[in-house]
């Protein structure tokens, strides 16, 4: 007993706690206009090609296709994002932190979905979600007949910041099929 | 104390007003915007430059833009505007028209019906608080190699 007591005590004694800085965004209904010049008004729909440059230690997300990472002569990485469909400027979510777990999911119709999480429980409950939701609008467009309007054949990206007390009060995701 | 209430709602009414949509004029349709943000190394630093190439179509002749903008700086003093053959047809001046408003003044009218190309470059900073384009912090127990979420 007293050996796991000093293994536990020179264990916490090595713990070093870091504070990491991670940028979000949360621009619904009115704040894109804090990141940038635009007409910051839903009725006003435009495409969103975005791109960010940040340290290579740093990852970041959008609610866009990522088209890769370039390096820049100065050991920073530009993350590029293919366009968006025509969405307001509230609807552009994007965010950068050092450490992100990716979960990536092929799905039946063929579309891919990430998530990301920086839980996996959150990333499984997630993709339980989105799940759930494509089970039901297969339901509605069966008994309609039809086809639900659709953006595109996209992406599910879910954003979760690691807010430790609340992290589905800064629940953000866009959903497109 | 129903004086008060009155006047706290009342104020509390201008305010809602007054912070959120301040709507612009109905002269132009945004297209597309080509956006870069460029972070800080580490995120230590709040401060972001950006820049912009913003697509825009004209419903009407125009001889100024107007765009929401909060709390950043139009670095540029001169945004160029060039045409569908990407030629500069204008010259703008940028002033600052309220704390969500910026005005680019043209130096020459902008004709009905045309695509044009705004090119401007910006800064900012990250907000504190969860609105917007912010920062926040988290923190990792470190042992060595290990983290701990």
């Amino acid at each position: 007993m007293s050996l796991i007591s000093f293994n536990v005590f020179f264990f916490l004694l090595n713990l070093e706690i870091v504070c990491r800085w991670q940028a979000a965004t949360n621009f619904y209904p009115h704040s894109a206009r804090h990141a940038f010049p635009c007409y910051d008004n839903p009725n006003y729909r435009a495409n969103f090609q975005l791109s960010i440059v940040h340290s290579s230690s740093f990852n970041s997300l959008a609610n866009a296709e990522s088209m890769g990472r370039a390096d820049l002569p100065n050991g920073n990485i530009r993350s590029n994002f293919q366009y968006t469909n025509a969405i307001a400027p509230s609807s552009l979510a994007f965010f950068v932190m050092s450490s992100l777990n990716f979960v990536q999911q092929t799905k039946n119709i063929g579309s891919t979905e990430h998530i990301v999480s920086l839980r996996e429980t959150e990333a499984s409950f997630t993709g339980k979600f989105f799940n759930s939701l494509d089970v039901l609008v297969a339901h509605v467009e069966l008994m309609l007949n039809s086809t639900l309007p659709s953006g595109s054949s996209h992406l599910h990206h879910v954003a979760l910041p690691d807010f430790m007390d609340d992290v589905r009060g800064f629940y953000k995701f866009n959903y497109y099929r | 104390m129903q004086k008060y209430l009155f006047l706290f709602s009342f104020i509390k009414l201008l305010s809602l007003a007054t912070q959120n949509d301040v709507a612009l004029p109905n002269t132009i349709i945004p297209k597309v915007y080509n956006l870069e943000l460029t972070l800080s190394t580490t995120l230590s630093s709040r401060s972001y430059t950006g820049s912009l190439l913003f697509t825009f179509y004209t419903l009407e002749d125009i001889n100024e833009v107007f765009l929401h903008s909060r709390q950043h700086q139009v670095s540029q003093i001169e945004a160029p505007i060039l045409d569908e053959s990407y030629n500069i047809t204008a010259n703008t001046t940028v002033t600052r028209e309220s704390a969500d408003i910026i005005r680019f003044s043209l130096s020459s009218n902008l004709s009905a019906n045309r695509t044009y190309y705004m090119v401007m470059t910006f800064s900012g900073n990250l907000m504190i608080t969860s609105d917007g384009f912010f920062r926040s912090a988290y923190s990792v127990f470190e042992n060595g190699t290990e983290r701990f979420m």
